[in-house]
């Protein structure tokens, strides 16, 4: 099966460079120490925050405290995962493309988008994914019902497939370097997608929150996985998660692909 | 005077290069205040909140036009330029380098701007309904204006501050990353100072970030937190202190300065 034998293949290439990072990360460990600290105290800051906010009220758009740190911590474990596996890659592709760089991903035997999203990892950012785990623990405890096995199954499926439609979002915008030349802006993109998931989506009003759940589908990466352990979820948004995921990554491939068609070495 | 129009005339021009990137990082700078209202508003329409529905609406509106007006960079690229050695040219130019973040400073401000500015006019001419009645008092207009440039000032001098540290350190830019999460939760962004527990508030009273956003509003806005005279005596005094402190860093950061290029 060609299929398997490649995926094998890139398991095997993606392996040898999270060796090759994580013995690089630990040599400046400054750089570690000092990134581990600041997820810290932005998860303090955010505790406080919420904390807050409840003494000022009771609910928060019909969630109680415990269910939006189940929010909170989510976004924490999410976001850590994308920033761990593909994001800080893909934000560094302008620079490859200007740079001409970008040439010799092109000529490597793995695909050139795999390569350009997967190549480094990011160690420091595994803080954030183990902040979050605690967190979550915690706020899980505090719920009114601790979510059964079933709903932390579709948890998971649900969250996976929130990562993939902020990965597609990601190549899609990132894409436009193909047509721009210089796309210094892509980090504000990223700032844009990522603020929103630290809240849950019922506080935005109506335009805004279906804009965020269907056009720009970021509500599927941190709100809809929390909305199944909270107890929330509706059976058809399972469905519409699915399609909407296929949908984005297709369009991602499509987006891509038409940006490699675009794309003129800077370097020749 | 000439020179320093000159050197604002070249900014312009090559800051129109990237307008599309300005564009971006307004909306970037508003996406924290913008999730802070959502909530906060919601917050004011249920519970017991310091901020009336109307209030919260208009000091989220003002937030966003300070960030915008008082955000510094700068230091950013003053620690770069320490650090690769480019200050060398600067300091056989007849003006000083700092001329020339200033000037950079507001340009990039002015074309920022651009957008949100008559927005935020339009709305306050057609809907005045929208904001609070005391934001539309002349008076209070004028204090703001002085406040705001206070706070951009020391908020320029601050990050300045930071990036200078380059003489000393290899990495200054790790020190600006924790003042941007300080700067977040400590200035009235995440939470109105009306509405920060009183232990909270004196804490971060003494830190320099409610000098750069709050205090402005706090002024226009009439939310009488603290006496009018005490809140521009402490934006003076961490503006004086701070400045005094650059000049200070400048000149023993020239002394031991080694061009690494060399």
């Amino acid at each position: 099966m060609p299929f398997l034998h490649n995926s094998v293949h890139l398991w095997r290439v993606w392996r040898a460079g999270v060796r090759v990072n994580i013995i690089r990360e630990i040599a400046f460990r400054a750089n570690f120490i000092f990134g581990i600290t600041r997820q810290v105290l932005w998860l303090a800051t955010f505790i406080f925050f919420i904390e807050v906010v409840f003494r000022n009220t009771e609910t928060l758009a019909g969630w109680n405290q415990a269910e939006v740190l189940v929010v909170l911590a989510l976004s924490r474990l999410i976001e850590g995962l994308i920033n761990t596996l593909f994001s800080q890659n893909i934000m560094g592709l302008p620079e490859l493309v200007q740079k001409g760089t970008f040439d010799f991903y092109l000529t490597k035997p793995v695909p050139a988008q795999f390569y350009m999203a997967f190549r480094n990892f990011s160690l420091y950012n595994v803080g954030n994914v183990v902040a979050g785990i605690v967190l979550l623990f915690y706020a899980v405890w505090h719920l009114p019902q601790f979510p059964s096995p079933s709903s932390w199954g579709l948890f998971v499926v649900l969250a996976a497939c929130g990562i993939t439609i902020y990965y597609s979002l990601l190549i899609m915008v990132s894409s436009l370097v193909f047509y721009l030349e210089r796309l210094e802006a892509l980090w504000g993109f990223m700032v844009l997608f990522s603020e929103p998931l630290t809240v849950p989506f019922d506080v935005f009003p109506r335009t805004p929150r279906l804009t965020l759940t269907y056009l720009i589908p970021i509500a599927f990466v941190v709100f809809v996985p929390a909305q199944t352990l909270t107890g929330r979820l509706v059976w058809w948004q399972v469905p519409v998660a699915l399609i909407i995921t296929g949908i984005f990554l297709t369009l991602a491939n499509l987006a891509w692909r038409a940006g490699l068609r675009r794309y003129s070495s800077a370097s020749s | 005077m000439h020179k320093v129009a000159r050197l604002f005339a070249l900014e312009w021009s090559t800051m129109l290069q990237y307008r599309f990137d300005l564009i971006l990082w307004v909306l970037t700078e508003a996406a924290t205040p913008l999730i802070s209202l959502v909530i906060w508003y919601t917050v004011s329409q249920s519970g017991s909140f310091a901020l009336s529905s109307q209030d919260t609406l208009t000091y989220y509106i003002l937030i966003i036009f300070v960030i915008v007006a008082t955000s510094a960079w700068n230091g950013f690229f003053f620690s770069r330029q320490i650090l690769n050695g480019e200050i060398t040219f600067y300091l056989t130019r007849p003006l000083s380098i700092f001329w020339r973040h200033i000037a950079n400073n507001i340009v990039e401000k002015v074309i920022k701007f651009i957008i949100p500015v008559p927005l935020v006019v339009i709305t306050a001419v057609v809907f005045p309904a929208v904001f609070s009645p005391a934001i539309y008092d002349p008076w209070r207009l004028l204090l703001f204006t002085i406040s705001l440039i206070l706070g951009t000032a020391v908020a320029f001098v601050l990050d300045m501050n930071l990036g200078i540290l380059a003489f000393w350190l290899e990495d200054a830019n790790q020190l600006r990353r924790y003042k941007d999460l300080l700067h977040e939760v400590s200035s009235g962004i995440l939470i109105p100072f009306a509405a920060l527990p009183a232990v909270a508030f004196t804490i971060f009273s003494f830190l320099p970030f409610r000098y750069v956003i709050s205090v402005p509003i706090e002024i226009l806005m009439n939310q009488q937190l603290d006496s009018l005279g005490k809140l521009f005596g402490l934006q003076i005094a961490w503006l004086v202190g701070l400045t005094a402190l650059l000049a200070l860093l400048w000149r023993r950061g020239l002394k031991r300065y080694a061009v690494p290029t060399q």
